[in-house]
């Protein structure tokens, strides 16, 4: 292309200039060589329409390109996050484990996990915080513990919670450190949002639930701030669950509202 | 797209007595359609959930799903075994004919702990299992049927999880009873 283009000039130029045979002989070379670059664009006309008919249709990817340099000129827009893996610190899978063994013992718990399809946790029981795992995994196991556990009572799935906090949280926390660790073990869109009244009754909020459960599993996180928040009571007293209003449709927010037993 | 049909009834059942009864096997044969020469003590609780396709007598299909517990036998599960009665909706009351001590506990011991933890809608039915070791029989099948009219179970039957023999018809028997109890006709 580099070399015809000049050719075409040094055409131009002699053309206007003396006229001898060999710019004559120039002339008829850059003048093919033209033509044969018309006839080419013209024979793959209809590959370069479909190739950008292609490139628009493909859109969303292209398009947010663009989206993402112009945010960049303007300096206002922000390009959306990107969805990374969500993972589950294994100290989490081993609480509910050891909970799990404590309610339903260990073939309960291989029941579960077999139901889930989750076969090879059965060796995850160091509380470590080192290696990682799915959260969908995680959502798969709480399914399976609502579907194999929740059905027609809600005391076994709350009792379950109870267990899970003593074994995430052995020596006790207080609520608010306890809350800040789930969010950094869990990852996630997803938050818990605690407030204590006057009086000592306290009232959670989980925002995108990270377990993705709703009735009866939710009864696992209500046993779960039961035993939390009596742990880290510093009057010993007991809290028990009120009102749950589980998450809807329109937001997807599970309030527990726990009161401090007298 | 393939539809995941919703279950018309769901049940919890559990499954209980004394250890080395044949629980576990019973529900071997019932599911899996085997019997598990090995006797491996349960540790807690098996839980099976199995999908059942009833016709009543109108043709009509009913699915049931039912949920089986079968609770460990073991006395130092018995603390944690009134939590599993929670929300059931019957109980398989199981003992060994050839050990009377086994049909003893099922009055003294299981029924009253099924009684006083589950609703008192539930059902329970009296299962007199090794029904094939004829030979070393303990407990008559009239001891088995008087007890069962005596705490008004919904029926009685002697089983063999090693052979087979009525293993199936228990389990329908039971579902049955409770499908009749939901309204259906079975």
């Amino acid at each position: 292309m580099a070399v015809m283009a000049v050719s075409s000039k040094q055409a131009l130029r002699t053309s206007m200039g003396k006229f001898s045979v060999f710019n004559l002989f120039f002339i008829y070379l850059s003048g093919t060589m033209s033509y044969q670059r018309h006839k080419h664009a013209k024979v793959c006309g209809t590959v370069a329409k479909r190739k950008t008919a292609r490139a628009s249709t493909a859109g969303g990817a292209k398009k947010t390109g663009g989206a993402k340099k112009a945010g960049k000129k303007a300096g206002k827009k922000k390009a959306a996050p990107r969805k990374e893996k969500q993972e589950v610190k294994q100290v989490i899978f081993s609480a509910l484990f050891d909970a799990l063994d404590e309610i339903v013992g260990e073939d309960g718990r291989e029941s579960i996990l077999s139901y889930a399809g989750l076969k090879s946790y059965s060796n995850v029981r160091r509380p470590s915080l080192l290696a990682s795992f799915p959260r969908q995994d995680l959502i798969k196991l709480s399914n399976a513990m609502s579907r194999l556990l929740g059905f027609g009572t809600k005391a076994i799935l709350k009792e379950t919670g109870r267990k899970f906090a003593i074994y995430l949280a052995p020596y006790g926390y207080s609520l608010e450190t306890l809350i800040e660790k789930l969010k950094s073990w869990i990852d996630g869109d997803w938050d818990i949002k605690l407030s204590r009244e006057p009086d000592g009754d306290i009232k959670f909020e989980i925002h995108n639930d990270p377990f993705e459960a709703s009735i009866p599993g939710c009864y696992v996180w209500a046993g779960f701030f039961e035993q939390a928040a009596t742990s880290s009571s510093t009057d010993g007293r007991k809290y028990e669950t009120t009102e749950l209003t589980p998450p809807t449709n329109k937001d997807n927010v599970s309030t527990f509202e726990l009161k401090r037993m007298c | 797209m393939i539809m995941e049909r919703e279950p018309d009834y769901v049940y919890k059942c559990v499954v209980v007595g004394d250890y080395a009864v044949g629980k576990t096997s019973l529900i071997s044969r019932f599911i899996q359609k085997k019997f598990l020469k090995e006797y491996k003590p349960t540790l807690g609780v098996n839980l099976i959930l199995k999908e059942l396709n009833i016709t009543d007598t109108n043709g009509k299909e009913i699915l049931v799903n039912l949920v089986l517990w079968d609770v460990a036998g073991q006395e130092k599960y018995d603390r944690v075994r009134q939590l599993y009665y929670k929300g059931c909706s019957a109980a398989m009351l199981v003992y060994d004919i050839t050990r009377v001590e086994t049909f003893q506990n099922l009055e003294k011991k299981w029924l009253k702990d099924f009684t006083e933890n589950a609703s008192k809608d539930a059902l329970y039915m009296v299962v007199g299992n090794k029904a094939d070791l004829e030979d070393m029989k303990k407990v008559s099948t009239e001891m088995g049927q008087e007890l069962s009219d005596r705490i008004t179970a919904i029926s009685f039957i002697e089983t063999s999880a090693k052979d087979g023999t009525n293993v199936d018809e228990a389990f329908l028997d039971l579902i049955k009873k409770l499908l009749e109890q939901a309204g259906e006709y079975v």
